[in-house]
Parts: C-alpha cells; sequence; structure tokens
C-alpha cells in the first residue's frame, strides 16, 4: 500500500498553516501524528495533494492547570497524557482513556488534537471531552475562537473546523472535590477501536446524591454523544442500580451506533447500557475515594 | 508530478541524505534508500509492527510515518541495537527464551521491548503484554516473548538502555 | 577441534544457529534483495466475488512514466499451460477446470489477479493499477455451499456440470448395526469458519531469467518449493531444472506459503517477458484477499453412543467449501480418513463428501489441515453426548480412548497407529490445569450467577503423509511413500556442512539439523553449518515433495538426516582406520576423532578430511575419494491396498495432544475471557524440547485465536469484508492468556528416531476453547454448532435463553 503523491509543507506557525490551508483549500490536509491520516493514505481513501505538517510547530505540546482547568495543546501525544502527573491527579477520567489509545507506537505520535480532529465515530477521546465539558480553541485566519466539545463534532471524521482553522489547544475544567470520572471501552481487540465507550464524570455531595453528571459515549452514532437525557436521570439522585438502569435505558435510545463487523446496531446498544452502568459505578467509587 | 524534497536522517548514528518523494513512507527509506533491511514490512494498516524503529528516544511505526517527517531527527533501527557484535541484553533473553520463530517481527519486538523497559524497568506480566501490543507475532503465541521481556527485566541494571 | 562429544544432544534445548542473524536485523527475507535492472510487479485485482470480463483497456497505465508493462489474464493465458492440480481430479469435471492462476474470462472470487502490471519502482506500480480500466460484467455470486450443490446453481466454474466437484462416499464396519442398538444418538449440523493462518510476511517472489541459458531463478518464500518447481516448469513449457529454486529466510507460513505455485508462475512469466528480474511483494490486504484460505465445512454429523458413553459409531456429511479453485484441494476434505476414529476405539464410521466451489478465494493447506475440522466434527459431538448423559465430559473420553497395550492399533482404514497413552495424555492435561479444583470454583461461581466453562478437547494429528492419499481422487494413480533428502559434506579442512531439502520457516531446521550430525558424529552443534533455506540447484536433492508441510521435516528429513550422518561416519572411519594403518572395525570416533580403540592414537576430522579430497593418490581403490554423504529417507509406507474403498495405512505417525480452556463469559457484553489455557503434546522423541515446546505454543495461538479473533468474513456480494489486520483480528499478546504447555514423548514405533512430527495441535486448542464456552453455556441449555465464538451472538443466545 503506497500513498498517492502530495506535495508538503512544514509549517512554522499557526498562522502560516492557516494561510497554506486557505491557499489550497478542499485539496489540502493538516498532517500532526499522522496516524490516522497516513492509514488512509496509503489505502487510498484520502488522497489529499497537499499535506500541510504542523507538528514542528512549536509551543503546541504542553499540559498545565490554569484558572481551575487543565489545558492541553494539540499537539501533545496521547502518551504525555498518558504519563502525566497532573492528569492522573487532575482528570483521572483520561488517564482511563489514554492507555486505551491505538498501542504505544500510536501514542507515541498520535496527537490529542489529531485524533479529536479526525473524528472517528468511535474514538477514545470525543467521549472523554464531551463528560468534562471541554473546550477546543481554534485559530483561524479570522483569529482565534473557542468551541465547545457539544458543539465541536458535525458527522463522522467532520467537525465544525473551518478548512483554514488549526485546533491549538484544548481546555478541561476540573472537576471540584468529590468527584470521580471513569471511562470504559469494550474493543474486540487491545488497541482496536471502541465497540462501544462510555465516559462517565459525577459530582456527588456529602449525601451521595449526584450534583453534577456528564456523560459521553463513543461508537454510538455518527458523532460521538453526549447524553443529557441519561444525564438528568442520575442528577439530583442517589447512584444506584435503579437510577443507573434508567440512565443507561436513555443512552441506549440516544444512540444509533454504526453497525460494522464487530456489531450490530442492536448489540452495540446492549454493551452501552453495560458500560455506562459499570462506568458510573467506578465514577462513584472514585467520588468516594476522594472525600 | 510534487517536487522531491532533500531530507536528511540521522540513523544509528550515521547521517543518510536523499531527494525524495514526499509520500515516501520513512520504512522504504530505511529499507531502500539505506540500505538498512532489518525494518520489515507486515500489513500497511498500521495493525503489525513489524516495521517500528525508535525515533527521537520512542517507538513508531515507520510505516506509518514519511519520509519528510522524519527530517533532521533521529532513528535508531535494529541494525543499531547490538554492539561490536554483541547482542543487547534484550536480543540476548529473546535468544535464551526462544522468543523468535521465523524472525520477521522481532526488529520490532525487540524495539518495542527496548522502549518498554525504558519506561518501566519493572513490569508486570500484564504490562509486558500492553507494552509489546502494538507488535503482531503470529509463530510464537506470544508466551517466550512475554517471558523474554520479563527475565531481561529481572537482570536489572541498564536493561532498557538504548544504544548509543 | 571439536568442542563437545556429541553425547545426548539430541534432546537437548540447544539454543537457536538461526537466531543471531534475525536478532540483529540481518536475516536476509525476499524483499531484502535487490537485483540490478529490477522492476516491480502488482496486481490488478477483480472488485466483484463473479464478474464476466469484457474488456482490459491498459493504456493509460501505459502512458504513466515508469510502466513497462501491463499483461491481462488473457496474454497470460495465450503464453502458459493451466496449472496441473485440476487436471488430476478424476471426475468429469476436470476437463472445464482451468487454472492459470489469473482471471482470463471471468473473475470467480474477489480479489482475484485480472491484470499484472510492471513497473521501475512499486509506487509507480501502484498508481497505474488505478489506471488499468477493466470493463466488467457482474454476475450472480455463488457464495452459500448447500445452495451451490444445487443443480440449478450458477456454476463457478465455466463448464462443470456441478458446483459438485468431487463427491465420494467412504463407509467402515456395520453403521446399521452401530446406530440401530444405540441407547443414544446425538446429531448436530456443525459449521467450522473459513479462518487463515496470515503469516507475517506475505507472498513474496522475485524472478529473474537467463535468456542464455534458459534459466529461470526464483526467489520466494514458498514452503514448498520442489513441487512449485514442477508445476511451474509445466506452466512454462520448459524442464524443471531450469527452475532454479531458492528460499532463504521465510517469515511464517503454517500452510498458507504452500500455495504460491501460481504467483510464482505469473511472475516467472513477467520476468521472462520483460527480460529483467522482477519482484512481487504481496501486501497484506491482497494476502488476505486471494492467498490461500483453510478450509470452510459443514458437517452434518451424527454418533451413536451406549447409555455407558461408549461410542458406537459416527456418520457425516461433509460439505467442504472449496472456495473457487482446487489448489491443494481435495486433500484437505480427504485428510479426516488418515485419522477416522481419531484417539477413540469405535470402529463404525461413515463420511460423504462433497466438494462445492463457490465464488471464494480458494481454500488450500492450513496448519492441521483438514484434521481440526474433522477433530471439531468428532470432539463437538462426543460433548453433547456426555451433557445429555451427564457423563463427564473428561469421562467419556477415558471410556473411548484406544489404550496403550492395544498398540500398534490398527484403524478401520488400516492406519497403524505407531504408539502412545492417550490416557496418560488426559490425565496429565487434567492435573496441570487443576481439573477437580476448577470443578469445584466453577460450581460456587456459578451460583454466583458467573458463566464460568471448563472445555476439554483430545485430538489426533497424523503426520509423515502417504503419496497414496492422491490415488483417492486420482484413479490408478501410482504414486506412494514420501522421502526426505539430506546431504553432508566435510572439506578439506575438516569443516562440516549439511543441507536438507525442507523449508525453515521458523521451525529451527538448521539447529535440530545440527544436532542430529553432532550426535552421530561425536562433535558439537556449533561445529556443523547448515545451509540456511533452501536452493534446488544446491541443495539435497529431494523430489517435487521438496519443502515442508505436514510436519513432515520430524518425520523423512529426520530421516534423511541421520541416515546421511550415519554413512558420513562410516566413511570418517573408513578413511582414519586407513591413515592410521589399521582395520576398520579397530576404531572408533570419540569427539570428531577418529581413534584406535582402547588407545590414546586418533586422527582429527581435519586430518581426515584433508587426506580424502587432498591426498587422493595415497587411497586404496576400494576407498572412495572425498568426503560426501547424501541420503533418501524413504517412509516406510505402502501404497493403499484399496483406494477406492479408502483403505491402506495414509500416514506414518499419528501424534496426538489434549488442550483444556477455562473461559468466563460476561453476561451483559457475550464477551468471552480466557483465564486458563493448558496443553499437553506428545511429538515421540523430541530433538530440541525447547524447540518443541515453541511449536506447541504456535500451534495454539493460531487455534485459540481461530476460536476467539479471527474469521474472514464475506458480504452477501462475495466481497471480503476482512481485508486488513484492523478487520480481521490477528490477536496481541494483551489479548492472549498465559499458555501453560507441556511435552510427553511416547516414542514413535516406525521412525528412525522416534519422532513424530508435531505442533499442528490436531485441533485440540480450538476445541477446548469452543468446548468451555459449551460448558459455561450449558446451564442456560445453549447449544452452540460453530466454531467461532462471537460475541454478539453468545449474548443473543444469552438473552433468548429460557435458563436465564
Amino acid at each position: 500500500m503506497y500513498p498517492a503523491s502530495f506535495d508538503y509543507f512544514q509549517a512554522e506557525n499557526v498562522e502560516q498553516a492557516s494561510r497554506l490551508l486557505r491557499e489550497y483549500g478542499e485539496e489540502a490536509r493538516v498532517i500532526a501524528g499522522g496516524q490516522s491520516l497516513i492509514p488512509f493514505m496509503k489505502y487510498r481513501l484520502a488522497l489529499p495533494k497537499y499535506l500541510v505538517d504542523i507538528r514542528g510547530i512549536p509551543g503546541l505540546s504542553f499540559i498545565d492547570k490554569k484558572d481551575g482547568c487543565v489545558r492541553i495543546g494539540a499537539l501533545t501525544v496521547h502518551r504525555e497524557i498518558e504519563e502525566s502527573d497532573l492528569i492522573r491527579s487532575q482528570l483521572p477520567i483520561m488517564r482511563d482513556a489514554a492507555p486505551l489509545i491505538g498501542d504505544p507506537q500510536v501514542r507515541n505520535l498520535g496527537t490529542l488534537g489529531g485524533a479529536l480532529c479526525h473524528a472517528d465515530p468511535a474514538g477514545d477521546w470525543g467521549p472523554v471531552v464531551l463528560a468534562l465539558e471541554g473546550r477546543l480553541k481554534c485559530v483561524g485566519a479570522n483569529g482565534e475562537r473557542e468551541l465547545e466539545a457539544k458543539d465541536f463534532f458535525v458527522d463522522a471524521y467532520s467537525t465544525r473546523l473551518q478548512p483554514d482553522e488549526v485546533l491549538t489547544e484544548v481546555v478541561l475544567p476540573v472537576p471540584g472535590a468529590k468527584s470521580g470520572g471513569a471511562y470504559l471501552k469494550l474493543a474486540r481487540r487491545t488497541g482496536d477501536f471502541a465497540m462501544a465507550s462510555v465516559a462517565v464524570q459525577l459530582t456527588l455531595d456529602e449525601a451521595g446524591v449526584c450534583q453534577h453528571i456528564g456523560i459521553g459515549a463513543g461508537a454510538a452514532g455518527r458523532t460521538p454523544l453526549r447524553v443529557p437525557d441519561a444525564e438528568g436521570v442520575v442528577r439530583g439522585e442517589k447512584i444506584s442500580a435503579t437510577v443507573l438502569k434508567e440512565a443507561a435505558r436513555r443512552l441506549s435510545q440516544a444512540a444509533d451506533p454504526i453497525p460494522d463487523l464487530r456489531g450490530s446496531g442492536e448489540y452495540k446498544r446492549e454493551i452501552l447500557k453495560a458500560l455506562l452502568q459499570r462506568a458510573a459505578q467506578i465514577a462513584a467509587s472514585r467520588c468516594k475515594e476522594r472525600r | 508530478m510534487p517536487d522531491r524534497k532533500r531530507v536528511e536522517i540521522k540513523i544509528n548514528g550515521e547521517s543518510y541524505s536523499a531527494e525524495v518523494e514526499p509520500r515516501l513512507l520513512l520504512v522504504d527509506f530505511l529499507r531502500g534508500i539505506a540500505r538498512l533491511t532489518g525494518t520489515h514490512v507486515g500489513c500497511d494498516s498500521s495493525n503489525c509492527g513489524a516495521c517500528t524503529v525508535m525515533m527521537d528516544g520512542v517507538t513508531v511505526k515507520s510505516c506509518t510515518l514519511f519520509a519528510v517527517q522524519a527530517n533532521g531527527r533521529e532513528i535508531l533501527t535494529i541494525e543499531g541495537v547490538a554492539k561490536d557484535g554483541d547482542l543487547h541484553p534484550i536480543q540476548q533473553s529473546f535468544r535464551d527464551h526462544h522468543a523468535l520463530q521465523c524472525g520477521y517481527c522481532t526488529p520490532g519486538m525487540v524495539l518495542s521491548a527496548l522502549f518498554l523497559l525504558s519506561k518501566k524497568p519493572n513490569p508486570t506480566e500484564r504490562e509486558v503484554r500492553l507494552g509489546v501490543s502494538g507488535n503482531l507475532c503470529r509463530c510464537t503465541g506470544y508466551q517466550n516473548i512475554v517471558d523474554a521481556i520479563l527475565a531481561a527485566a529481572k537482570r536489572g541494571g541498564q536493561v532498557g538502555r538504548r544504544p548509543t | 577441534m571439536s568442542t563437545g562429544t556429541g553425547k545426548g544432544v539430541i534432546g537437548q534445548a540447544v539454543k537457536r544457529k538461526e537466531d543471531k542473524r534475525l536478532l540483529i536485523g540481518k536475516g536476509i527475507f525476499v524483499d531484502d534483495i535487490v537485483l540490478p535492472e529490477m522492476l516491480f510487479a502488482s496486481f490488478v485485482r477483480s472488485p466483484y466475488a463473479h464478474a464476466r470480463i469484457k474488456g482490459i483497456d491498459a493504456s493509460g497505465a501505459m502512458k504513466l512514466p515508469g510502466v513497462v508493462s501491463v499483461v491481462t489474464g488473457e496474454e497470460f493465458a495465450s503464453f502458459i499451460k493451466p496449472l496441473e492440480a485440476h487436471s488430476l481430479l478424476d471426475t468429469s469435471a476436470a476437463e472445464s477446470l482451468k487454472d492459470y492462476g489469473i482471471a482470463v474470462k471471468k473473475a470467480i472470487y474477489h480479489g482475484e489477479p485480472v491484470a499484472a502490471v510492471v513497473a521501475v519502482d512499486k509506487y509507480v506500480a501502484k498508481d497505474a493499477i488505478g489506471l488499468v480500466e477493466v470493463n466488467y460484467d457482474p454476475l450472480h455470486p455463488v457464495l452459500d455451499p448447500e445452495e451451490s450443490m444445487d443443480d440449478k446453481a450458477v456454476r463457478v466454474q465455466d463448464g462443470t456440470p456441478s458446483n459438485v466437484v468431487w463427491h465420494r462416499i467412504f463407509s467402515y464396519g456395520d453403521l446399521d448395526k452401530a446406530f440401530s442398538g444405540a441407547d443414544l444418538v446425538v446429531k448436530s449440523r456443525l459449521y467450522f469458519h473459513r479462518v487463515m493462518t496470515a503469516p507475517l510476511e506475505p507472498y513474496a517472489v522475485i524472478a529473474s531469467f537467463d535468456k542464455g541459458g534458459g534459466i529461470l531463478t526464483i526467489n520466494s518464500n514458498s514452503s514448498h518449493p520442489g513441487r512449485d518447481a514442477f508445476l511451474i516448469a509445466r506452466s512454462l513449457n520448459m524442464s524443471p531444472n531450469k527452475v532454479r529454486m531458492i528460499c532463504q529466510d521465510n517469515g511464517g507460513s503454517f500452510g498458507n506459503k504452500n500455495n504460491m505455485y501460481p504467483y510464482i508462475m505469473l511472475v516467472g512469466y513477467l520476468a521472462m517477458k520483460t527480460g529483467r528480474p522482477v519482484k512481487w511483494i504481496m501486501e497484506r490486504n491482497e494476502h488476505l484477499l486471494a492467498s490461500s484460505h483453510g478450509n470452510e465445512m459443514i458437517y452434518y454429523g451424527e454418533m451413536a453412543f451406549k447409555n455407558d458413553g461408549t461410542i458406537l459409531g459416527m456418520k457425516a456429511r461433509m460439505i467442504a467449501d472449496e472456495g473457487s479453485e482446487l489448489r491443494s484441494e481435495p486433500r484437505g476434505a480427504t485428510n479426516w480418513i488418515r485419522q477416522l476414529t481419531s484417539v477413540y476405539r469405535f470402529r463404525n464410521i461413515q463420511m460423504d463428501i462433497n466438494c462445492v466451489l463457490t465464488n471464494k478465494c480458494p481454500t488450500a493447506s492450513m496448519r492441521s489441515y483438514g484434521k481440526q475440522q474433522h477433530s471439531f466434527l468428532i470432539e463437538s459431538l462426543i460433548e453433547k453426548a456426555a451433557r445429555q448423559l451427564t457423563m463427564d465430559p473428561a469421562k467419556i473420553r477415558f471410556k473411548n480412548f484406544i489404550l496403550p497395550k492395544e498398540m500398534p492399533y490398527k484403524n478401520p482404514t488400516g492406519g497403524v497407529y505407531d504408539g502412545g497413552d492417550y490416557p496418560t495424555c488426559l490425565k496429565r492435561t487434567l492435573k496441570m490445569v487443576g481439573y477437580e479444583a476448577w470443578r469445584e470454583r466453577q460450581r460456587k461461581l456459578r451460583e454466583e450467577g458467573k458463566l464460568i466453562g471448563i472445555g476439554i478437547s483430545v485430538a489426533m494429528e497424523a503426520y509423515g503423509g502417504n503419496k497414496s492419499q492422491m490415488a483417492l481422487w486420482r484413479k490408478g494413480l501410482k504414486s506412494s511413500g514420501d522421502t526426505g533428502s539430506a546431504m553432508i559434506k566435510i572439506d578439506a579442512e575438516g569443516h562440516v556442512s549439511a543441507s536438507v531439502d525442507s523449508m525453515s520457516m521458523g521451525h529451527s531446521h538448521e539447529t535440530t539439523t545440527a544436532q542430529i550430525i553432532a550426535e552421530i558424529l561425536t562433535l558439537s552443534p556449533d561445529d556443523i553449518d547448515v545451509f540456511p533455506g533452501f536452493d534446488s540447484w544446491i541443495t539435497a536433492y529431494g523430489e517435487r515433495g521438496s519443502g515442508s508441510y505436514g510436519s513432515r521435516f520430524g518425520i523423512v528429513h529426520h530421516g534423511a538426516i541421520l541416515g546421511a550422518a550415519q554413512k558420513m561416519r562410516e566413511k570418517i572411519l573408513r578413511h582414519g582406520a586407513f591413515m592410521l594403518g589399521i582395520p576398520v572395525k579397530k576404531v572408533d570416533l570419540v569427539q570428531g576423532r577418529v581413534r584406535v580403540k582402547g588407545t590414546k592414537k586418533s586422527v582429527g576430522l581435519k586430518e581426515v578430511g584433508f587426506n580424502a579430497w587432498m591426498n587422493t593418490g595415497v587411497l586404496p581403490k576400494n576407498l572412495e575419494a572425498g568426503l560426501v554423504a547424501h541420503h533418501v529417507y524413504n517412509a516406510p509406507l505402502k501404497p493403499l491396498e484399496a483406494p477406492e474403498l479408502g483403505r491402506g495405512n495414509f500416514s506414518l505417525t499419528y501424534s496426538y495432544g489434549a488442550a483444556v480452556a477455562v473461559v468466563e463469559i460476561d453476561r451483559e457484553t457475550g464477551m468471552t475471557s480466557l483465564l486458563k489455557f493448558v496443553c499437553l503434546e506428545d511429538p515421540g522423541k523430541c530433538i530440541n524440547p525447547m524447540v518443541c515446546e515453541g511449536q506447541v505454543h504456535g500451534q495454539i495461538g493460531h487455534q485459540m485465536s481461530a476460536a476467539l479473533f479471527e474469521r474472514l468474513i464475506y458480504d452477501e456480494d462475495g466481497r471480503l469484508l476482512t481485508s486488513t489486520f484492523k478487520d480481521y483480528l490477528a490477536p496481541t499478546a494483551a489479548d492472549l492468556p498465559k499458555l501453560e504447555t507441556a511435552i510427553m514423548e511416547t516414542p514413535a514405533l516406525f521412525t528412525p528416531l522416534g519422532t513424530r512430527g508435531m505442533a499442528e495441535g490436531g485441533g485440540a486448542p480450538l476445541v477446548a476453547v469452543v468446548n468451555a464456552v459449551r460448558d459455561a453455556l450449558s446451564p442456560l441449555g445453549i447449544e452452540l454448532e460453530n466454531s467461532y465464538i462471537e460475541p454478539e451472538d453468545i449474548l443473543k443466545r444469552i438473552r433468548g435463553s429460557s435458563h436465564r
């Protein structure tokens, strides 16, 4: 498998990348880690005429905390998230997800921003960023703007990014005390894309009543899914099997998974139910741990 | 036809420079231009890891990277792992534990093991299995590979060191 | 000179000779070879399972700079004769079956080659593929083998009277009596799914043609180069002597690379046509689409039992989905006959074989070829009976084993079992797994609602195949037996080297060959250089069988190496005795030195080698100059007694093993996890226990993965959906459990070293996993009849069960 010919540019900064993207329009693609794009190109499912490589742009690979938010540069590779102490202490749900992405080699090159922009319906970061109510910072010809994660995904492999925009940063509010999150994924084989996945971020009060909840689901439709309907069932309630069962039912109703070799839509709905209940229980137990 | 680009890549400490098509995969640069054929191709879909090399100290799949992206970077291939004819302790452990049969996956597997032990000098069996989960082997059922890596780790010291 | 004595080298876990070059990245695989002026080939492949080819327009591709040639199937067919395999079949279908290795007038499976492009570089060849315009007229694809059997079904191959290209019924004993006198008859429709061993290195060929000498040199990773040379030469109208087959390091085969001769022939033709060396490296998706798949089988099986679990008889109708061409077939569809009753004592058995064409990739040899399918049939029926009789699945097997005291046991075809101890094999396996303790744990966990299963399987795997088996489908065929060939040379400085007409694909042939020679010549294995790979012009001449398949290395090649080593030992002693001036009976070989018995007076190999080659003027007439020993081992196998009745001894050795799997099934997702897996195998005498155990690991890996991960899936249009490793789920280290294995060595009775061949497993690991899942689901009243464990299917059945 060998890709078709293309021309290649190394952008030195975001402005230059944006300019190149504007110049070449639909025929150009951004490449960061390339771990999703290159296989597509080798199978000639993607045929960009121009590649704009942003991997060398300085200042886009970082993890820090500011104003109650963890900020992660778009070029941060999955492994750095997996290994980050800040992530481990502030956003354990991301520590759940990071090691489940691809395999070590993919995590050494693949980037958070690249994965989000690739917008694979079964990707791992989508549900997590949704559950955490993250924001995505994008820079284009018209300057910088922030998109809510829930508004970012449009369709399978399609996002709200303008053709000349580059995702530069992901901003994730750090949940307060008595919070816990968990991400669970079912894959047919280690490192595969999810058959289904669920991210749950919970905040409980002293009495164990849910104050806040974010639920994101992967491989549950054409985009990562935020499920307000299921969240509503849990909010204001104590975490119980009955409550979670109902939330799971709502999730499976909201989901419209794409059938594939790993299972029918109906089957994936069933798995989503199981994963939601399990993830929520883990998240709840983590709330207790943090108390 | 787009312009060729000049790339210069340091491989196992030696510089290689060539004008290449932007679409040339790093693995074809290594095998075809540098004539280092220990790095193999087994799948095209970034699943099998036979093409694994290290770039700036981390493992990558050289079939899922363009040579132009590796411009100016340092690559370590299997040919650079043994020094002066002496097997690296991980290679020796592979031999001692019969962790290779046909040997096609072995170069990539050894580099993944090296990277794993550089990050986790005392891995659990589970960590070893996950550490090489980006490398498929069709001969061994993985058992002896896992045993070889665990044994190499037990020997301690500088097993995870990268050859310099 | 020697660093060893040779004593006890056979049986030692000697470290491998092969390892160093492979570990430092200096193996020589086909794609590592670069020849001057070399071109690159790539194939245009059919996107349809079944389509008439109305025309091919290559003009666009030819305009692309760097493209040298585009060759269509039609052009190939005008220069080459169809491959021989089909014409061997003794049915009326044979005349219509013409296999050129490429589609000529119609494409008959998804991925079949339609045209070849030759270009200066592989990237350009790939670009050109997209520019070859093929005008297809899609036809109805025949995908279901049972539908394909219908007289009215569309024919896969034009002109055949039926898609059932071979049909035969073989019967032994008294079926009526067995079934009428039975307390219990279990029946199942069993399905063995399509799977492949998918070696990590796909097919690879470099062909170069020397016009002056008329020699076609093939560098390939074929595992059966001897046979390939004959097939290719015949199709290309040349002498097999002019086809030089070279193979060196090989990235795995497991039966798969037995079947690459059509491609070798096509690439050979491209080299002859262009006059330049042509390299073709198959890509992974091509390999999954269009190399060879394993046998896909449907069985309608019935087994008759007494209430005490005694098996009285079995009858089955087999529908073998052969895919679109018969390449190694119907070997796989008849391999059951070599071990028809497996390790069990029943004598009444009938098999109705139907070899059926469909519009899918041709099936051919795959590790445990046709035998794991047969084990799946037998072991599934026994398992079902055990449940119905509420007998422990181990107990029902013990009830039916052939016992050691009955060895050598003659099975219903007249096959002679070469020793073994089946009850001890299972006993030891159960002990390894802690069977009783697991049953106890299972009872407890079941009370907690957990779905825990323990699966047992015992399987036979017959090796040392008799060529006479081909007489089953070729009336009057006079071939029989099997041979292996080995050659040892000692040069004028005493260096020992050897070559064997086998093909090592991770099997460690260099190491074990050296061990056998070392033992006989009282040397260390380090003293012996073994030719890596195969070169039909250099390695010991075998015959068209040369290569490695059916685990024959441990049988015919061990016999050949041993025979050559013994001949060499005689030569060394005779030369040494001559030099020492005493009769040969007064000398002995010790640490590679010819020594006068009872003294310290001796001459070393170095002196003996020098004298034998460089001082030949002094040699007496009756002493042959030089030190070369060649031996062709002739396996003691007779022609079939009655091929039409399926009677005779089909194999020289009958290996066996047992496996136990423990699984847990997640009630909410249908996913199966392996909690424990043990396997024991009896390969007879082990030359190198480390290598033997490694081979067992590999065999488990394949069969366990076949049950839980790997499956080739065609859609309703006959398009293969699993054409990359993204969808064909070759598992990672993190997906497989710890493998606990052991070897038991009961010497084989009929081979010179007591070796039996090994490591195809006969299906035991696969069936153990399936039986464990069956056991886990048995409280829910669920019966599984497929060899593949599909999580969605499992969940559906759990949800659908009335026993929830």
